[in-house]
């Protein structure tokens, strides 16, 4: 008895057994149909009983529920339904329908199970990543503690192997570490010293040092799962609409159900019996579970492969409302250029030197200052040598760097300045006008006078009276625009997205040619904060029916924007608790070409949820048609209510299957 | 109002987790409330004050309506 108990609450146990069963009765009804062998009494009982059993096995427990339900007074449900169903096949003698009936629902069931299972794995996948014992440095000695016990500002030692176990800046070591569960991207990423590492990421080779950002809770990691786990709450129109329609379903096909089995044989005098067993196969199609499922499990299935490739989408209505966007307007700073400058070209206003005298002066004059300007000429440098050309070496004397302003040095008898207008102006020259577009420092030289150093300069900067103050030339600075990008945008330009724009701050001038290299439909530069929001309102404002605008920011300052776009995106954001809450994708990897591919992610999950809705549906209504006019009998509506539950699961995991994304930028 | 997460483990039909929606929603106090059938998350906005009593008022309706999943308070 203790065996059969347990045997009737095992899922996967009971539906093997009663399968067998099934299959064995099946077997012998077929031997006897096609030896003809005569239907004798003790064969008839043992088919009979096969049947039965394991009827009895695979439905008990629907049984069971159906019953406790109706003490309840509650009949309309499933339990009741497929129930009355297969007692209703017994009743007019169809023991292997009956059987059928209970043993393929409970697989349906059984399937609907697995598929949650599964599909919870991209959340569980990410909690196996975080780490249970962490090295913190107390007291000069090495402790081992649990992560949550560690404090923002201790020093963490991480091992070549393991998991990264919290958001930390690298202080002691120099390797690689591998971000794929967290970023999706496969290739590992050398870090160094000052270099921030993500909890969750594993460090491959060395042991680095590090101090720790973020507690626990607060860690990327974290925040991922959390964000993840807040998801599946959030429900997208499709969802509700189909929850909503679940509730009528069952009341529906009871409806239907009657009718049948009472309206056509009083009207048209057919026996009862013939439409008695067309009501059942309403019966079999009346649970609306797959179809119900069908839709979160897609938009699940989305989630959590948007969740490995780094992108964090918060719910299933962000999949529907960027599965539809017409418009993405960017905030320019840090999202679409590297943030660094790249040498143009420069302008002499002198015969006493070269340009190249000029290059390998200025350089020579950077040499100790870690500014923009003077990364950007150490980096044409490079590219000169790279070519096989020299750049001459210039010793320069008495270097110093002038904050806010630029930097000065001395040659000789001869003080040299590089730096803004400001510096020029503090030395008396008055700079000509320049391309606007581009961002500018000015070379001067100063030969007449010794200057007098500190006596005569200022607190505010003022370097003194200058006499013999020549400007040699002008260098002229493009803001350099990631090299990726102007490919990612044409990218989306094809997968349908009609308008690009940019809102910045930065010199119109700059903003325009920027725009033009990148293909950007609109823009405008030189706007205030509150502008910039404005101009997105009217974007808003612009949109078609049904389309959506979505709005990308590097999660600094641009809270109120993130929340008012249809779709704000946060790049890189994971950290800034303002973002995450008003972002509604948080990219993870600090990458744009993340955007297309969350689009892509966001078009597919969107269309097998619909595919799966207008399947199942339209399994369904088929078998009441077919039913109707007595074709298919209850064998097709048993297998078609199975048969949707299986389809549909296998289509939603063909979502988590990407293989037919391409996930470069490659498309271009 | 306050918003409180819980959680049901096992699983529960999909059909069934609308039903039990519906009825939470229902009950006094209850501002709304969102339960995944993927997770097994349930959020519900409540009223604090009668926080007690609407979650035992919420695990009757899952015993009820989806026994298979083990509704925690």
């Amino acid at each position: 008895m203790e065996k059969i108990k347990r045997l009737i609450q095992d899922d996967k146990q009971k539906i093997k057994v009663a399968l067998t069963l099934f299959l064995f009765g099946l077997v012998i009804l077929l031997i006897t149909n096609i030896r003809g062998i005569e239907w004798h009494i003790p064969l008839e009982l043992l088919t009979k009983s096969t049947f039965l059993i394991a009827y009895g096995i695979a439905g008990f427990s629907v049984l069971r529920t159906a019953w406790n339900k109706l003490t309840q007074k509650d009949w309309m449900n499933e339990f009741f339904l497929m129930s009355l169903a297969s007692l209703g096949a017994l009743a007019i003698g169809e023991w292997p329908e009956a059987a059928a009936i209970m043993i393929f629902y409970e697989i349906g069931e059984y399937a609907q199970s697995i598929a949650i299972f599964r599909s919870r794995k991209s959340i569980s996948d990410l909690l196996d990543l975080s780490v249970d014992i962490c090295v913190v440095e107390r007291n000069g000695e090495h402790v081992e503690v649990d992560p949550s016990e560690v404090e923002i500002g201790e020093i963490i030692l991480i091992p070549a192997g393991s998991r990264i176990p919290l958001d930390a800046e690298i202080i002691e070591g120099r390797g690689e570490i591998d971000t794929s569960a967290l970023t999706g991207e496969s290739l590992p990423v050398a870090v160094d010293v000052g270099d921030k590492i993500m909890s969750g990421s594993l460090n491959l080779n060395t042991v680095l040092r590090a101090k720790v950002d973020a507690t626990v809770d607060d860690s990327t990691l974290y925040r991922i799962i959390e964000l993840s786990d807040e998801a599946s709450l959030r429900k997208g129109k499709t969802e509700r609409l189909i929850s909503r329609f679940a509730r009528y379903y069952t009341p529906i096909v009871i409806v239907l159900a009657f009718l049948f089995a009472v309206l056509p044989p009083l009207i048209t005098g057919d026996p009862f019996s013939m439409w008695f067993e067309r009501t059942l196969n309403l019966l079999v199609i009346s649970c609306p579970c797959a179809l119900v499922l069908s839709v979160p499990l897609s938009y699940f299935s989305g989630l959590g492969l948007a969740s490995t490739r780094g992108i964090v989408i918060k719910g299933g209505d962000v999949i529907e409302r960027f599965a539809q966007v017409e418009t993405i307007v960017f905030d320019k700073t840090g999202t679409l250029t590297t943030g660094k400058l790249e040498l143009s070209r420069i302008e002499s206003y002198t015969d006493h030197f070269s340009e190249d005298e000029l290059f390998a002066l200025a350089l020579a004059l950077e040499r100790g200052s870690t500014h923009l300007v003077a990364d950007s000429l150490r980096r044409f440098a490079e590219q000169l040598e790279a070519r096989g050309e020299t750049v001459a070496t210039v010793e320069v004397q008495d270097l110093e760097e002038l904050p806010g302003r630029g930097v000065r040095g001395r040659r000789d008898d001869i003080v040299f300045y590089i730096g803004n207008t400001r510096l020029m102006s503090d030395i008396g020259l008055v700079v000509p006008e320049t391309d606007e577009s581009l961002s500018v420092v000015f070379f001067a030289m100063c030969s007449g006078v010794e200057e007098k150093r500190d006596s005569e300069r200022t607190e505010e900067g003022v370097l003194g009276y200058l006499t013999d103050v020549d400007l040699l030339a002008s260098f002229l600075f493009e803001d350099e625009v990631r090299e990726e990008i102007p490919a990612i945008l044409r990218k989306l330009k094809k997968l349908g997205v009609k308008k690009l724009a940019m809102y910045s701050g930065d010199r119109k001038s700059v903003v325009k040619r920027q725009a033009q290299v990148l293909g950007i439909d609109r823009y405008e530069g030189e706007l205030l904060p509150q502008c910039k929001l404005q101009r997105l309102e009217d974007d808003i404002a612009e949109k078609r029916h049904n389309m959506n605008v979505a709005f990308v920011g590097d999660g600094i300052n641009d809270a109120p924007a993130l929340s008012i776009a249809d779709v704000g995106i946060a790049m890189g954001a994971i950290g800034s608790d303002a973002a995450v809450e008003a972002a509604d994708i948080v990219l993870t990897r600090d990458e744009l070409s993340a955007i297309p591919e969350a689009l892509q992610i966001s078009r597919k999950t969107k269309r097998i949820a619909v595919e799966n809705i207008i399947l199942a549906l339209g399994l369904k209504v088929a078998v009441v048609v077919l039913s109707f006019f007595g074709i298919g009998g209850m064998w097709a509506a048993i297998f078609a209510d199975v048969g949707v539950t299986l389809i549909c699961i296998a289509n939603s995991f063909r979502i988590t299957r990407g293989s037919k994304l391409d996930w470069r930028h490659a498309g271009a | 109002m306050k918003t409180i997460r819980l959680r049901f483990t096992g699983t529960a039909c999909a059909a069934c987790c609308a039903k039990i929606e519906d009825e939470i929603r229902k009950l006094n106090g209850v501002g709304d409330v969102s339960i995944s059938v993927m997770t097994g998350l349930v959020k519900i906005k409540l009223d604090s004050e009668k926080k007690e009593s609407i979650l035992k008022e919420s695990k009757a309706i899952f015993d009820r309506i989806e026994p298979s999943a083990q509704f925690q308070i």
